[in-house]
């Protein structure tokens, strides 16, 4: 067992540092910090400028554009990037469709595609939930039939995040509606957004940001090589993904990031004197600091030495997802009385904002009731609890 | 000993649940929002017609004469409503301040005013650094010829954008003074906005602004009325949490994920049922607290401050519960638990938040 990080590890860190300063445009690093939805425009300038430096997606294989750097390494980048206050790229092409092309992808898929997910040239959304296909992601109905050379795909998705950015659309359709999703009921397709049988319409969320949509699929027609790999194995996908994504979704770098801005919030709030007021913030982030140091030594081990014990990425899941609430949640309370007002996350563009606030006040509103859905997407807490029982303890 | 309703109070609470049901359905709620004041200004006359702006002013000034539990079972059906209107801090605390005013009968005309509908009036106590300390503002009071003026900001002020006149707090030889300043006194900004609840608050600046001194010595009233006002945010979040686990049960019925009816989840029932639980301690914390306000000072303030603690721990586990429960259509702005959870926020801060009442009960209880 070696419980320190290597000397080589330290340098690299010092490395990624230097070479981000100044990188990240002021205005997009205060919007990263604000904004609880990043920009398309912020997407796609941040992945442009990190192709430039052969880092737009560092966790990839080098053969297909990554970095070939070890886990550690990947996981230290990020870290600086959040840091740095760089947008976090988008997931769709980078972390999930991306993967997939060039694990499962055909050669002319990943040759025609990739490329353009390199460089944030195409987004990308991702077509999982339905309306009555939420937790239970297996019942989905959103149908890919073959006729001739082409497939046909009718149904309807919800809570598409980004589907309003995106060019194109991975889609998970059931391709044989006479066996169950697990049995290869499913596929994946790929479908542009441009097609005349796509319409989306925006769901604004609680935060009264737009991030998600709805996304209408009638009679869209693409050719049968449109296909993602192999008919059939949706469902294997679905996994490969999820499991590629268990330590990202964990959101360590963001949530290190978060927590020097709560130690700086609370001292412009509450000033160097003690106050019974500034010792309960300075305990609340206490509190807040030791859990996340747990989750990260979490991380690491997974990073280090994965366990691939579907158990250990459900409780990361629940952890991280609890702490991110958590972390907005004493933000707000810490702003006094004007955690009551509606910051929206574009009001730092102001300067006549209400309530005199600090410059870390505005798009906290937002950002706090947005975070109400960490706990609901990617797998309900409640779903992951399921899957600890069942996997951990066979109940 | 009896917690039961008296006939007054039965006919109060239909009366009042009969408005909410009529009037405030969920899209009537939004459109109201929506509006520039936050509240429909056709409501507020209905609340006079009914007598609801007169309730809590005493009968020798023209009122009802009421008593705070009365006006409780209004707070608590406007929250079921989400209604937005300024009852609180208008027909409540203002009023009660200006019956307590030093010379209340001078108050006569305003009170009327309220009672009838035409005025609405705010309570300005907080600044940028009171962290709801009544007592720890910088605005100052001056003498002049022809009474005071005012120099100073309030932020955030509850109900502020409608307001006709604030009810200011400024420091004035070494007390703290309760002014009355018209909404259009010259030397007077009045920054009006919108807060996370869809309600409309305002920020005042304050130049030389001219007002006239309601009470000379005014912690103690200011104090009083501001716990009895925290009593009914209590009863308006009780209100936001029946109805949000009322919508979230009804939704266990008919979702249906894996085959069957979420209902069938014993995890989803239980959390319902949890729910539930806090809801019931926060109705006994705030029948608790209503039974100390007429107590001492210390017994009054502990008490509100345990209610408002466990409100808003409540508010909170049980709205945000409704989120969560209702899965990803709870995120939408267009789904009314949202709203509730939204409101219980606003209500979490408003004349004091969980730290400040918390620290405040280790205050006042140990030594």
């Amino acid at each position: 067992m070696d419980l320190t990080f290597a000397k080589e590890d330290e340098d690299f860190r010092l490395e990624i540092r230097e070479a981000l300063r100044g990188l990240v445009p002021p205005d997009m690093a205060r919007r990263t910090r604000q904004r609880v939805h990043p920009t398309k425009a912020d997407l796609k300038l941040w992945n442009r400028i990190l192709y430039d430096r052969g880092w737009s997606v560092a966790h990839w294989p080098k053969e297909y554009g990554g970095t070939g750097w070890s886990p550690l390494q990947v996981h230290i980048f990020e870290e600086e990037l959040a840091a740095a206050d760089a947008p976090f790229l988008t997931y769709f092409g980078p972390r999930l469709v991306g993967p997939l092309l060039y694990t499962f992808g055909r050669e002319e898929q990943k040759r025609d595609l990739i490329p353009d997910i390199l460089t944030g040239e195409t987004l990308w959304c991702q077509g999982f939930s339905e309306p009555s296909s939420g937790s239970d992601l297996a019942s989905a109905r959103t149908s890919a039939v073959r006729d001739g050379a082409s497939y046909v795909i009718n149904g309807q998705k919800i809570w598409t995040t980004e589907a309003h950015y995106a060019d194109r659309m991975f889609c998970l359709v059931r391709t044989d509606p006479s066996v169950p999703a697990q049995k290869g009921g499913f596929s994946f397709v790929m479908l542009p957004m441009t097609d005349p049988g796509v319409r989306v319409r925006p769901i604004v969320t609680l935060d009264e940001g737009h991030s998600v949509n709805e996304v209408f699929l009638e009679n869209v027609r693409i050719p049968a090589s449109d296909i993602i790999g192999e008919e059939g194995r949706g469902w294997d996908y679905t996994k490969f993904m999820l499991a590629n994504e268990r330590i990202t979704n964990a959101h360590v770098p963001r949530a290190k990031r978060d927590l020097v801005l709560l130690k700086e919030i609370a001292a412009s709030e509450y000033g160097a004197s003690p106050s019974a007021a500034r010792d309960e913030a300075r305990r609340r982030i206490a509190q807040l600091e030791m859990d996340l140091d747990g989750l990260e030594w979490s991380v690491l081990r997974e990073i280090i030495n994965g366990s691939k014990n579907p158990a250990i990425a459900s409780g990361l899941k629940i952890v991280a997802s609890e702490l991110q609430q958590r972390m907005t949640d004493l933000a707000v309370d810490m702003i006094g009385a004007r955690g009551r007002i509606f910051y929206g996350e574009d009001d730092f563009e102001r300067n006549d904002l209400p309530g005199n606030p600090g410059e870390y006040a505005p798009g906290l509103a937002a950002r706090q009731l947005f975070l109400r859905a960490t706990t609901i997407y990617a797998g309900s807490n409640e779903i992951q609890r399921g899957i600890i029982a069942k996997q951990q303890f066979g109940l | 000993m009896d917690f039961r309703l008296s006939d007054e109070q039965t006919m109060l609470k239909e009366s009042v649940d009969r408005f909410v049901a009529q009037k405030s359905g969920f899209e009537q709620v939004r459109a109201a929002a929506a509006g520039p004041e936050g509240f429909a200004r056709a409501d507020w006359q209905t609340f006079a017609e009914l007598g609801w702006l007169m309730l809590m002013i005493p009968e020798d000034l023209g009122g009802l004469g009421g008593v705070t539990a009365d006006a409780a079972l209004l707070a608590e059906s406007f929250g079921r409503g989400l209604v937005g209107a300024p009852f609180v801090s208008t027909a409540v605390l203002c009023a009660g301040l200006l019956a307590r005013a030093d010379r209340p009968r001078d108050q006569q005309p305003l009170l009327d005013a309220i009672g009838g509908g035409e005025a609405i009036v705010a309570l300005a106590t907080e600044e940028s650094s009171s962290r709801y300390g009544l007592d720890a503002i910088a605005a100052q009071a001056k003498p002049v010829d022809s009474g005071f003026t005012l120099s100073g900001e309030k932020i955030v002020v509850p109900d502020g954008a409608a307001a006709g006149h604030f009810l200011v707090s400024a420091k004035l030889a070494g007390t703290i003074g309760l002014f009355l300043v018209a909404a259009d006194a010259p030397g007077l900004t009045v920054r009006r906005y919108r807060t996370v609840d869809n309600r409309r608050a305002a920020d005042l600046l304050m130049a030389d602004t001219p007002a006239s001194l309601m009470i000379a010595d005014a912690l103690a009233p200011l104090e009083r009325a501001v716990d009895e006002a925290a009593l009914l945010l209590v009863a308006e979040a009780l209100g936001c949490m029946d109805a949000a686990m009322s919508i979230t049960a009804e939704y266990l019925k008919t979702r249906e994920q894996f085959g069957r009816t979420l209902s069938k989840f014993q995890v989803l029932t239980h959390r319902v049922a949890d729910m539930f639980v806090r809801a019931e301690t926060t109705r006994s914390m705030l029948l608790r607290g209503l039974s100390a306000l007429d107590a001492g000072p210390e017994i009054r303030a502990a008490a509100v401050s345990a209610a408002m603690v466990t409100a808003i721990d409540a508010g909170e586990f049980v709205c945000g519960q409704a989120i969560q429960l209702h899965g990803g259509i709870g995120m939408a702005e267009e789904n009314a638990v949202g709203h509730y959870y939204k409101r219980i926020r606003a209500i979490g801060r408003t004349w004091g938040d969980r730290a400040s009442h918390a620290r405040r009960h280790v205050d006042l209880t140990q030594a």
